[in-house]
């Protein structure tokens, strides 16, 4: 994958580079983890606050 | 707790750090994101601490001297934000970028190119607040943000443009501990050593894998809640308008839904330290490590429903008051179990007092005053006097500053030999221990009383028969801001030299970051240790 290999040239990876099948499989799971913790803080932002309901309200109240 | 063996290293990574501005602009690695964090931290506790002690000039006597009104709000704003934002949380995440890693026995962060990223919105996010401070003094500036850090409607409707600055630092600040926590979460969910079970981490790894989670679940609130504040200054929405048929109150309950579960991110790290120096010094396992656990997670759940006791005074029904005091009350329960653990966990050990458990000691006995005057605060008739006095200033500040500063102070001495490889002067740090504590003390126990005779909090001039106490507050202020100046210097001598730290550094001490030479290399735990 060009993605690796682009990592192992990174010298400041050097220390965390992708070695094994293990490792990229690894690196994988990091980046979904992460996706998935990070819609859930959007998540968190949109629902736990009515604003789309005032934007809602604006939107129709114009004119 | 875990052990471990190491391996030999891969020699494909004897390469050291890349040299020049690249090192720090582009890294990617944890130490020195660390490092950054913390530096940056540092010059923040210094701006913080400057607007501290102007406050207290102003106060040292009735009457107006150095300040006017406006400007004395916004030192006050300014000087809560730079403190929780720019030097309490910064710290954390420097701690946690260097030893959570080393702790679990991981390579690296689990995203070390986002991990750049998140420290490097601080900057700009610091600049902005900087702005909001000093854009009314320029000509169409307009007027000062007098709201304090809680940023109430309507008058944070009124502000002019700073207001806008801030509310746009206070987004990428969200930012920045958004991406940070993800991170730390990642790390330590897919990153341990094989092995090492959730339950065999060390305390400070689960503190901050709750720290995490709080904020993942109540800084998009606040970031949210601005926004709201912003569309009603500029886009024509009413959410906290009353005359277009919103409410202020609303900012009210966003805020401390997002305030409250703050005070916990800025305690939980500290306490994680603690759970690394006090067995260390006590040379005993630390007592109750799945109390602890349970604590930790029962503080972040209860922690998230009691907001409402700051706003006792807005009027809510008998039903809410009493739901929130309870509420409140409750969660003094896990709080206190912290406290008594690590109390227990001295009890009959071998203890020696450098600079780490001293602070550790004073840490347990000031926090906890904090925590009664909490409880004080908690109890709703005794809160409609006390509400808004000095008297919450005073409670505030031991528990935040013991409860979250210190500790970042003593995890600092803890692991500066690590870091660093050089011992500190340990003489010098325990001066600095008793000039810290001493002036701190003298600055904020006068206060209780001023609250109680009924000083009000935020205001820049006081009725003359206050005059005694402030003048004690404002002496100790000035020892305790100046004390700072010694704990710089001692950092600076350390990175520069001093007797070199052998690899466990302390006799007591447990757990995989003392298993790596001090300082670390580069990159460490290349191979992950095994734990048996
Ligand atoms: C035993 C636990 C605690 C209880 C029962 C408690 C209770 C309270 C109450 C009722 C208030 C509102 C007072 C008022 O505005 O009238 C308050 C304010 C405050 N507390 Fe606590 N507290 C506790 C622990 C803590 C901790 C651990 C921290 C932070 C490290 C903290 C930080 C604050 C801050 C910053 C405020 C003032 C916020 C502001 O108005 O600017 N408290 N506390
Ligand atoms: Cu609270």
């Amino acid at each position: 994958m060009n993605r690796t290999i682009e990592m192992s040239n990174d010298k400041q990876h050097a220390g965390i580079q992708p070695r094994t099948a293990n490792d990229i499989e690894r690196h994988k799971r990091n980046i979904r983890t992460a996706w998935a913790i990070g819609l859930f803080a959007l998540l968190v932002m949109l629902t736990s606050i009515p604003f789309w309901q005032g934007l809602y309200r604006i939107a129709t109240s114009a004119n | 707790m875990s052990t471990a063996t190491l391996a030999p290293a891969n020699d494909h990574e004897h390469h050291g750090p890349p040299r020049g501005m690249r090192r720090w602009l582009m890294s990617t690695n944890h130490k020195d994101i660390g490092t950054m964090y913390l530096i940056f931290a540092l010059v923040m506790l210094f701006l913080g601490g400057a607007s501290a002690m102007l406050i207290r000039a102003e106060l040292f006597m009735p009457g107006l001297q150095l300040l006017e009104p406006d400007l004395y709000n916004n030192l006050v704003t300014n000087h809560a934000l730079i403190m929780i934002f720019g030097a309490v949380m910064p710290a954390a995440a420097g701690l946690a970028n260097w030893m959570i890693p080393l702790m679990i026995g991981a390579p690296d962060m689990a995203l070390p190119r986002m991990n750049n990223l998140s420290f490097w919105i601080l900057p700009a996010a610091a600049t902005m607040l900087m702005l909001s401070f000093v854009v009314p003094f320029f000509p169409g500036g307009g007027s000062q943000i007098n709201t304090g850090w809680t940023l109430y409607p309507p008058l944070s409707l009124q502000v002019g443009m700073s207001m806008d600055f801030l509310i746009f630092a206070i987004h990428l600040l969200g930012i920045s501990s958004v991406l940070a926590s993800i991170n730390i979460i990642v790390t330590i969910f897919n990153m341990r050593a094989p092995g090492m079970n959730l339950m065999q981490m060390p305390i400070f790894v689960w503190t901050w894998l709750v720290t995490a989670f709080l904020l993942i679940l109540v800084v998009p609130v606040l970031a949210g809640g601005v926004t709201m504040l912003l569309f009603d200054r500029h886009f024509g929405t009413s959410f906290f308008n009353a005359a277009g048929g919103g409410d202020p109150v609303l900012f009210q309950h966003l805020f401390w839904f997002f305030g409250h579960p703050e005070v916990y991110v800025l305690i939980l790290p500290s306490f994680g330290v603690l759970a690394s120096i006090i067995p260390t010094f006590a040379r005993k396992p630390l007592f109750g490590y799945k109390s602890l656990v349970g604590s930790m997670i029962a503080i972040m759940f209860i922690g998230m429903v009691v907001w409402a006791h700051h706003q006792y005074t807005i009027g809510m029904s008998l039903a809410a008051v009493s739901y929130f005091m309870i509420g409140t009350i409750i969660i003094s329960i896990p709080v206190g179990l912290m406290v008594f653990n690590y109390i227990a966990t001295m009890w009959r050990g071998s203890m020696t007092f450098e600079t780490p458990m001293l602070f550790a000691v004073a840490i347990l006995l000031m926090f906890s005053f904090g925590g009664l005057t909490g409880i004080m605060l908690a109890v709703v008739p005794a809160d409609m006097q006390y509400h808004d006095s000095m008297f919450v200033v005073a409670h505030f500040h031991y528990v935040l500053l013991p409860g979250a500063v210190f500790g970042l102070f003593a995890g600092v001495f803890y692991w500066l030999p690590k870091w660093t490889g050089n011992m500190y002067d340990e003489r010098l740090a325990k001066i600095f221990f008793w000039i810290n504590v001493i002036g701190f003390n003298l600055t904020f126990f006068p206060q209780h009383f001023l609250g109680l005779a009924g000083m009000p909090r935020r205001i820049i001039d006081y009725n003359i028969m206050f005059t005694e106490f402030n003048m004690v507050s404002s002496v100790g202020a000035m020892i305790f801001g100046l004390s700072h100046l010694l704990l710089l210097y001692i950092i600076i001598k350390t990175i520069r030299g001093g007797k070199p730290a052998s690899a466990r550094v302390w006799e007591g001490a447990n757990g995989l970051e003392w298993e790596l030479p001090s300082p670390p290399p580069f990159h460490s735990w290349t191979t992950a240790p095994q734990i048996k």
